[in-house]
């Protein structure tokens, strides 16, 4: 369960209006939650604090991970040292070791594949961060072997990262995320720059996948697809939360939150 | 070339090191030692040596269709480096004037001697560090530095600025694109705008870099770096370092070319 209590971002703290203000939401484990909202309401902003890129000034996360509710995660070679961990983050507890346990928890896929995908080989790439986390490179092989089978890209594996097409680097990007065991994803506008049939495929996959989804994304009918929960955010505030169907379908709502 | 070529080509030795050959196949531990020995070997003759230097095109001659690099990608890239030597070594010809000894009716002189022999080792060092591009992907490289206790802060900034490399033709690829689409009229780009050109790309590409340097941290990346080991090397990697590494050696002790000189002409 993922509990945001009254998050509030600044990227300067001189700022006089934050970026993100007095969030709070829950997400609980297995749910499928759409983040939407206009250019600059905050998506990129939230979720760069949830895996503690950015400290938040006021308020904070809490995150706790029950084990029995993701049966996906217990018999595969995690990473993770804490299984039944509840990972506190705010102003006072920022520090490394925190941070390291948030990130071993939530996988972020970012807006620009570019960002994510650095290592010159495919296999490579998707082996760092397992390898990060002193994985055996025999278990983390199997596992990535696994991991681009289910997404459909084991011809990929030998393959220069720099020569991929978007759709490719997209789903490169998410090996490289799926392969450290996150329980909670969070893709941000992951169907940018993504024709249609690669904004199909990759929608099949995550819906196909049991973990805690966070998903930015101005697709209000692929939202709709793999989510049944929207979270709209304005101006650093969450101006509706609740069932896709009904916030995305109130035209009224949408049009004053500049969509 | 232009910037489109000079991006992919940077992607074209990585291409090739993912192949098959038995160069390829050495562990790269074992490449790297070789190589190093014998640009070592290149770079200690003494300026004024062409007859040592020569023989040492046994490792390019060899190893090229050995490892299947084709010839085209492979001198493209040499070209690069030309300028630098071209540059290095003109200014020999005119400093070392004094004739050293007559070939025909021409004057050899000591700056036409040492001019050859930099452009000769410009040309032998390159291709060594090019077929060790060619044959080993750049992460192995590292790897291989690592373990010879290269400390692994440097390894890993080397595979960052390889990457950074990439972003920053990227990078410039898009903003020149942008320019030239919104003045078609000129060619390159005019001299009052190099200015913010470059201001804006060096802003964007330290934007880039700190974003994947943030989701590098995502994936739990903690400012080290821990290199799984390589293959360990086998008999026949064994023998192809000794023979390399012995040829190197004797070549820089004993003049081939002079002894053979010495045998035809008695
Ligand atoms: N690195 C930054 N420094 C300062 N302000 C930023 C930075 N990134 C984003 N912002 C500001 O934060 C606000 C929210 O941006 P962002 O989270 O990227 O929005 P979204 O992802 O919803 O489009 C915007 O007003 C933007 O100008
Ligand atoms: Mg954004």
């Amino acid at each position: 369960m993922l509990q945001v209590n009254d998050l509030t971002v600044k990227y300067d703290e001189k700022d006089a209006s934050p970026v993100l203000d007095s969030l709070s939401f829950t997400i609980g484990d297995g749910e499928k939650v759409a983040l939407i909202g206009a250019n600059g309401a905050g998506k990129s902003t939230l979720m760069l604090s949830l895996v503690g890129v950015l400290t938040p000034t006021g308020g904070g996360i809490v995150l706790k991970h029950d084990d029995e509710t993701a049966p996906e995660h217990t018999h595969t070679n995690s990473p993770k040292k804490h299984v039944h961990d509840t990972v506190r983050v705010d102003r006072d507890h920022h520090d490394r070791k925190t941070i390291g346990q948030l990130r071993s928890h939530i996988g972020m896929l970012f807006q620009n594949p570019d960002d994510q995908i650095f290592m010159p080989l495919v296999k490579d790439d998707i082996a760092f961060g397992p390898a990060n986390y002193k994985e055996d490179p025999a278990a983390t092989e199997r596992r990535m072997d696994e991991i681009l089978a289910r997404l459909g890209i084991s011809g990929l594996k030998d393959r220069l990262s720099t020569k991929l097409s978007d759709g490719e680097k997209r789903l490169v990007g998410l090996a490289g995320v799926l392969i450290m065991n996150p329980f909670i994803l969070m893709l941000d506008e992951p169907f940018t720059f993504l024709d249609r049939r690669a904004q199909r495929t990759l929608a099949e996959i995550l819906k196909g996948l049991n973990h805690t989804l966070l998903l930015a994304t101005h697709d209000f009918h692929l939202a709709q697809n793999i989510c049944g929960r929207t979270i709209l955010l304005h101006k650093g505030k969450v101006a509706a939360d609740g069932p896709s169907k009904e916030i995305l379908d109130d035209e009224d709502l949408l049009r004053r939150c500049g969509l | 070339m232009n910037l489109y070529t000079a991006s992919s080509g940077l992607g074209k030795m990585e291409q090739l090191a993912v192949g098959d050959s038995p160069l390829h196949r050495l562990p790269p531990m074992v490449k790297l030692i070789t190589t190093l020995v014998y640009i070592v070997a290149v770079i200690s003759f003494p300026i004024n040596n062409v007859s040592g230097l020569t023989p040492y095109i046994f490792y390019p001659a060899c190893l090229m269709p050995v490892s299947g690099t084709p010839a085209k990608p492979f001198f493209a890239r040499m070209l690069v480096a030309l300028p630098f030597a071209l540059l290095g070594g003109v200014s020999n010809l005119f400093i070392l004037r004094d004739t050293a000894f007559m070939l025909g009716g021409l004057a050899v002189t000591d700056g036409l001697i040492s001019f050859v022999s930099i452009m000769l080792k410009m040309l032998l060092t390159v291709s060594a560090v090019l077929l060790l591009a060619a044959t080993t992907p750049f992460t192995h490289i590292c790897r291989a530095l690592s373990q010879l206790r290269l400390p692994g802060v440097i390894c890993l900034q080397l595979l960052l600025t390889y990457r950074y490399i990439a972003v920053l033709i990227g990078e410039m690829i898009t903003a020149v694109t942008a320019y030239r689409l919104r003045s078609p009229l000129r060619r390159g780009i005019h001299i009052r705008h190099i200015g913010s050109f470059l201001g804006v790309l060096l802003l964007r590409s330290m934007e880039r870099a700190d974003r994947v340097y943030q989701a590098m941290l995502c994936r739990g990346f903690d400012g080290t770096w821990d290199w799984v080991r390589g293959r360990r090397a086998g008999a026949a990697s064994l023998a192809y370092a000794a023979i390399i590494i012995a040829l190197c050696v004797l070549l820089r002790f004993f003049d081939l070319s002079e002894a053979l000189g010495n045998l035809f002409v008695g």
